[in-house]
């Protein structure tokens, strides 16, 4: 169990960052409701602790995601202009 | 018709006079010698895949010979001795370098405001107030939207090119984590980093991506092999099967795709804290080699190495690194414990993305951003819990290493560009690039927008 964050850990942590620890003691409020937070929330977390790790993307095994557009399955002359972009980028700039 | 280097002149001119603050670095002989170079291959009618377009790169790439900072003071002198492999296969292809634009420094905020140049500004306005591009590649986002240039390279960890690209009503991508090079990107969050791509429609980004995709031997989690047809699929008419999470099917009506409901709602609310766990645990790793010796800004008058390195690290980096740096220090104590259990949550996650979606449906179309642009005074005062919330939308494809294009999708009550949001698994490029480009015509905007906000 990993407990809440204190003003001990902030001077523990400043060490470790090489960070200076008075000027850090700005975040220390905004770093225990932060760390609360995400102590609760991996605490809850929806899986038990003997849950695999991230092991990372996976490599396609084949290119059927990306490699099925072939000349025939295309529309010709798809119009690729953006009504709605042409707007926002002719809209008068108001800065 | 105006020549590459009229059209390159107008641009940098209009660059000179933006109050956006979108570019914070500019060398016009360069950018002009290269239209000069431009011009000759196009005469000699033997143009190159991206003869001509102006390109701006996020200051987060390392570009030979070019001051590289990261928007921080800790990397202020910093001029970087080799080239990225994205700017390198841009100008090969005959892009135009434009100059290096802001960001929040490290890329880490949401905003743009974390910046050593000062913020950026979105050139659509809230109520007439001041108004932030979003970020971190804000800078890139806004030069886009205003027209500065084509096109913008950004990086995308957690929605870094998405959630600006909604906030200032132009295209946003974030490609397959691996199918685009990392080398010479400095790095925030190794797991979660990808280059991204901002333009004002979808056909440019996949023009784009045709030439930076693909394997890179110094970046060992790219993938070797065949660069699809991006470009191609984008006039697609492939059958395909649409997951929709608010906006409703009934929005998402195309000719070639059923679309329906899903709910993630209960994955999505584990995804921005296991994100803050995992990113910040890494950008405390990444960021420990500036100290003042191999990397970083040097300070005088010292009296012992730690005060050195303390003092050196505390007077450059600004307060949002300092922050996450704290937070990804705490992340990584007590052996690791956090982290090992976001990485189970983040494992949890692509499972049940898995499970949910992919094995049913082909993309996942839902909002990038829960709220439009909010002013500089709106972000300044935030709690910064409150922005990393804000992520909320954008985090879920990077934890999964997926593929993500954010879309203009209508404005809000107040006028402000919205984004729309189409995500796919790891490698399905194609299949969100043909979804954007055909929503990007024929989705009525106005009636999503009333969808998301409602």
């Amino acid at each position: 169990m990993v407990k809440p964050f204190c003003e001990e850990d902030l001077k523990r942590l400043c060490i470790l960052a090489s960070l200076d620890y008075t000027d850090s003691l700005k975040f220390l409020s905004e770093l225990q409701e932060i760390n609360t937070k995400v102590i609760e929330l991996i605490n809850s977390a929806p899986v038990s602790s003997d849950y695999p790790e991230w092991e990372g993307v996976q490599g396609p095994k084949s290119m059927d995601g990306n490699a099925t557009v072939k000349a025939e399955d295309t529309i010709k002359d798809f119009p690729h202009d953006s009504p709605i972009v042409n707007r926002l980028i002719k809209a008068p700039k108001t800065l | 018709m105006s020549s590459t280097v009229d059209t390159i002149k107008h641009l940098l001119g209009k660059i000179s006079q933006s109050s956006l603050n979108s570019y914070i670095w500019t060398d016009a002989e360069r950018t002009l010698a290269m239209a000069r170079a431009s011009e000759e291959y196009t005469a000699a009618r033997s143009p190159r895949a991206l003869e001509g377009m102006s390109i701006g790169i996020k200051d987060l790439f390392s570009m030979k010979g070019t001051p590289t900072s990261a928007c921080s003071k800790i990397l202020r002198d910093y001029v970087a001795p080799y080239e990225s492999t994205v700017t390198e296969r841009l100008w090969n292809a005959g892009a135009i370098f434009m100059g290096k634009q802001n960001c929040d420094e490290f890329g880490m905020g949401s905003a743009n405001i974390h910046s050593s140049y000062g913020p950026a500004l979105n050139p659509h306005s809230r109520n007439g107030q001041p108004t932030s591009p979003g970020g971190s590649s804000g800078g890139g986002a806004a030069s886009v939207a205003a027209g500065l240039n084509d096109v913008s390279i950004g990086t995308d960890t957690g929605g870094s090119s998405r959630q600006p690209a909604a906030w200032t009503g132009i295209v946003g991508f974030k490609p397959t984590y691996g199918l685009v090079s990392r080398h010479g990107v400095i790095a925030h969050a190794s797991s979660l980093d990808c280059p991204g791509i901002m333009a004002r429609d979808v056909l440019t980004v996949a023009r784009v991506l045709q030439t930076i995709a693909g394997y890179d031997p110094k970046d060992a989690q790219t993938y070797d092999m065949p660069v699809p047809d991006f470009i191609g699929a984008c006039s697609a008419n492939l059958p395909l099967k649409i997951a929709s999470y608010n906006p409703s099917p009934e929005t998402l009506k195309l000719p070639f795709a059923e679309s329906h409901k899903v709910d993630i709602g209960y994955i999505l609310e584990h995804c921005v804290d296991t994100y803050m766990d995992i990113s910040t645990g890494e950008a405390m790793s990444n960021l420990a080699r500036y100290n003042g010796i191999r990397y970083g800004a040097k300070i005088n008058n010292y009296t012992n190495f730690a005060e050195y390195c303390q003092r050196t690290r505390s007077e450059n980096f600004g307060s949002e690194v300092k922050r996450r740096i704290l937070m990804g220090t705490y992340v990584l104590s007590n052996n690791g414990l956090l982290y090992k259990r976001a990485s189970q949550v983040r494992q949890w996650i692509a499972h049940q993305m898995q499970q949910q979606v992919w094995n049913h449906y082909d993309v996942l179309v839902m909002p990038t951003a829960t709220i439009g642009a909010m002013t500089l005074d709106e972000v300044q005062h935030a709690h910064c819990e409150d922005i990393y919330q804000s992520d909320q939308c954008t985090v879920m494809p990077s934890l999964i290493g997926g593929v993500a294009m954010s879309i203009p999708g209508g404005l809000d009550t107040d006028g402000m560009p919205m984004g729309i949001q189409i995500i796919g698994p790891p490698f399905a490029e194609a299949k969100v690039l043909q979804v954007a480009a055909h929503l990007e015509r024929s989705l009525d905007r106005m009636s999503v927008i009333k969808q998301i906000k409602s």
